[in-house]
């Protein structure tokens, strides 16, 4: 039953929640002390302002000023346009923050369990530093479905798991949930889709945790290809142990308003991570990355590349940091974040953030932001390419290292061809 | 083929281009020389389309039409091609990726039909023999870590890729050695044909015992002072500018 509501008194919060009452979480049984601070916290909690430091450059109001619904549906939905070419993926499929059983792929995987949020509570759910906002607390107190993956240790899981996530209907809300348990010395792919079936405004609020144990290696790509008029929250936690090694690949090709949070724990010795991202907002887009690198244990390295290209009034947030604790001797750290802009109404605000407190490590940040370089647009316009092509030339050449950090060559290929199809890089 | 006349360009409201006059037909090779800021690389700038230069007055025909009119890459389907004085070196972008862009691009405004992958490397071996460029350069970033000399030597290979009719070469021959000028000038003398005409430009008289032209111009205050064939370049490297400069100021 909705509460009635006096809706010209209520907060954007008030009306969000009076909508969700009757969608229990998915994480509510397996994880209750989570689940009961996130309810108290949502109580006061409101959306995000720009007065809090994470979200200084990132307004709400496309989201807060929007009524959301959760609606599963059971709808009939054509694959074909999100799978990657080659992969050979095992594959989960999630329509409006529902697991669809119907549309994945059913045949046992060597050495890979998947289950659902039931009987998973031995899952070592992070307890990272982080605020708990409102985003994280909506998601807690109303999950709409989630799965775990959980690896043999030892194994190499031969197949990687493709998690398609993808809504319909008007002013969707999905809340899907991810956990990915890699245990010691084992080794797994995944790749994540995001997308929209059929363009109406729609909100995902996605979490992925994933807890990579001694020796294991975890690579995780995400691919953001919502559409004109959908929001995407994307937050994900990892903790990686004893000489652990984590790739994630964040790749942001279409989207209204797109916010990622990264936040990774190195708690053993020898861990190696590597984050890689690419955004390309153009037209009103809003691309926001936040992460975060903290290094707990000596003898780790953390290697970040991260790269942006503004076009029309498309506008990009980069804040990376990367804390070394006092016992994180010898660490390597290195993070870079380079934009170009195409348009003078395109913005990107960018801030390395580096707090080193041990006295022998290895460091480096930097930030460029620059325009295309007109000098070399005449050159390649003097050999015969238009004026466009030579832009997208450019633009290739600028993000192709980032976009070769992705070793799986399918994956590589579909974003590939995914940029092209948008005009941004050339054939 | 080309018709320069009472060209007036400047840039950020300097004048610099004082009505220049030129006309080169098929086949032929022009030299242009001039001391210091005389114009030479504003001519080359102005004819490849640098839209930093504005044209203020007068004309540039070639093949009849008016080229003044035509963006940068028209010009350059058209059949101009530019040899940069100074090569942009262009990281992330291999030299095969961008001339296979730039050789197709052209030949579809031809109404060709765009190379297939074997023709097109079967061309990039012929052409890059032909100015002795290693097959590892071709497949480098566009002149990114290059010598001076290797980048000089990837412009002349450019222009044979592209096959323009009218080259310019804008001081193609500055800061080469001899070696590697005598490649350039093999390069460009291998390209020779009745149909393509080259205008090159240059400081120093010495790339013409290589590249032999038919006309040699100078070029002074903007404006063509002097005309003659290759003795006359004999007689600059001689006698140096000052007895033009003298004539000029003297009318």
């Amino acid at each position: 039953m909705q509460r009635e509501m006096d809706t010209t008194t209520a907060s954007p919060k008030q009306l969000l929640l009076s909508q969700l009452e009757t969608q229990p979480s998915a994480l509510q049984t397996e994880f209750p002390e989570l689940y009961a601070k996130a309810s108290a916290a949502l109580e006061t909690l409101e959306f995000p302002t720009t007065r809090q430091e994470a979200w200084r450059y990132t307004r709400t109001a496309r989201i807060s000023n929007e009524v959301w619904n959760v609606q599963p549906s059971s709808t009939a939905v054509d694959l074909s346009p999100w799978l990657i070419d080659g992969l050979n993926a095992h594959l989960l499929v999630f329509l409006n923050g529902f697991f669809r059983e119907d549309l994945s792929s059913s045949d046992p995987i060597n050495g890979l369990f998947i289950t659902p949020l039931h009987g998973v509570n031995s899952f070592q759910r992070n307890e990272q530093e982080v605020t708990m906002d409102l985003f994280a607390a909506l998601h807690e107190v109303h999950c709409t479905d989630g799965l775990l993956l959980r690896t043999e240790s030892k194994i190499k899981v031969d197949r990687p798991i493709h998690f398609i996530h993808l809504q319909s209907g008007m002013q969707t809300l999905s809340q899907p949930h991810l956990l990915i348990e890699c245990a010691d010395q084992s080794s797994l792919e995944v790749v994540l889709s995001f997308g929209t079936l059929d363009g109406q405004k729609a909100l995902c609020n996605a979490v992925v945790e994933g807890n990579v144990g001694a020796n294991a290696h975890l690579s995780l790509t995400c691919i953001e290809r919502e559409g004109a008029d959908n929001a995407l929250v994307y937050r994900s936690f990892y903790q990686v142990e004893k000489d652990g090694q984590l790739t994630l690949n964040t790749h942001t090709t279409d989207g209204n308003w797109v916010r990622n949070d990264l936040h990774i724990r190195l708690n053993g010795t020898g861990i190696h991570a590597q984050l890689n991202g690419t955004y390309l907002p153009r037209g009103a887009q809003h691309v926001d990355n936040h992460t975060l690198v903290d290094h707990r244990q000596p003898h780790c390295e953390s290697n970040e590349l991260y790269k942006g290209v503004m076009s029309d009034r498309g506008k990009a947030v980069f804040n990376g940091k990367v804390y070394v604790r006092p016992d994180a001797q010898k660490t390597n750290a290195y993070q870079t974040n380079a934009n170009i802009m195409l348009s003078d109404d395109a913005s990107v605000y960018t801030k390395p953030e580096l707090e080193i407190y041990a006295d022998d490590v290895k460091c480096s940040h930097g930030s460029t932001t620059g325009q295309m370089d007109d000098e070399a647009v005449f050159y390649l316009r003097s050999r015969g390419l238009s004026e466009d092509n030579a832009r997208k030339l450019l633009t290739t050449a600028f993000i192709t290292d980032v976009l070769d950090r992705i070793s799986n060559e399918a994956v590589r290929n579909h974003i590939t061809a995914l940029l092209q199809e948008q005009n941004l890089l050339i054939d | 083929m080309l018709s320069i006349r009472n060209l007036h360009a400047q840039i950020e409201q300097n004048e610099i281009l004082r009505g220049l006059n030129l006309e080169v037909k098929p086949g032929e090779i022009h030299a242009i020389m001039g001391p210091n800021g005389s114009g030479k690389s504003t001519l080359a700038s102005v004819l490849a389309g640098r839209e930093e230069y504005e044209v203020t007055e007068g004309k540039v025909l070639f093949q009849g039409e008016d080229l003044l009119e035509m963006a940068p890459e028209i010009r350059a389907r058209e059949g101009i091609f530019l040899a940069f004085q100074y090569p942009v070196e262009i990281p992330g972008v291999s030299n095969i990726n961008f001339l296979k862009a730039a050789v197709n691009e052209i030949r579809t405004h031809r109404g060709l039909q765009p190379l297939t992958a074997k023709e097109f490397l079967q061309l990039v071996k012929d052409k890059s023999s032909l100015v002795e460029l290693d097959g590892r350069l071709a497949n480098r970033s566009v002149n990114e870590g290059f010598s001076g000399g290797e980048k000089k030597r990837n412009e002349i290979f450019q222009m044979a890729m592209l096959e323009p009719t009218l080259a310019i070469l804008d001081e193609t021959d500055s800061g080469l050695d001899i070696d590697a000028l005598r490649i350039v000038a093999n390069g460009v003398n291998a390209m020779r044909s009745p149909e393509r005409s080259f205008v090159v430009i240059t400081h120093y008289q010495r790339l013409l015992d290589y590249i032999v032209p038919d006309f040699v111009h100078v070029l002074y205050k903007g404006r063509i002072v002097k005309s003659g064939t290759k003795e006359l370049a004999l007689e600059l490297e001689e006698k140096g500018y000052d007895w033009i400069k003298e004539e000029v100021s003297a009318v």
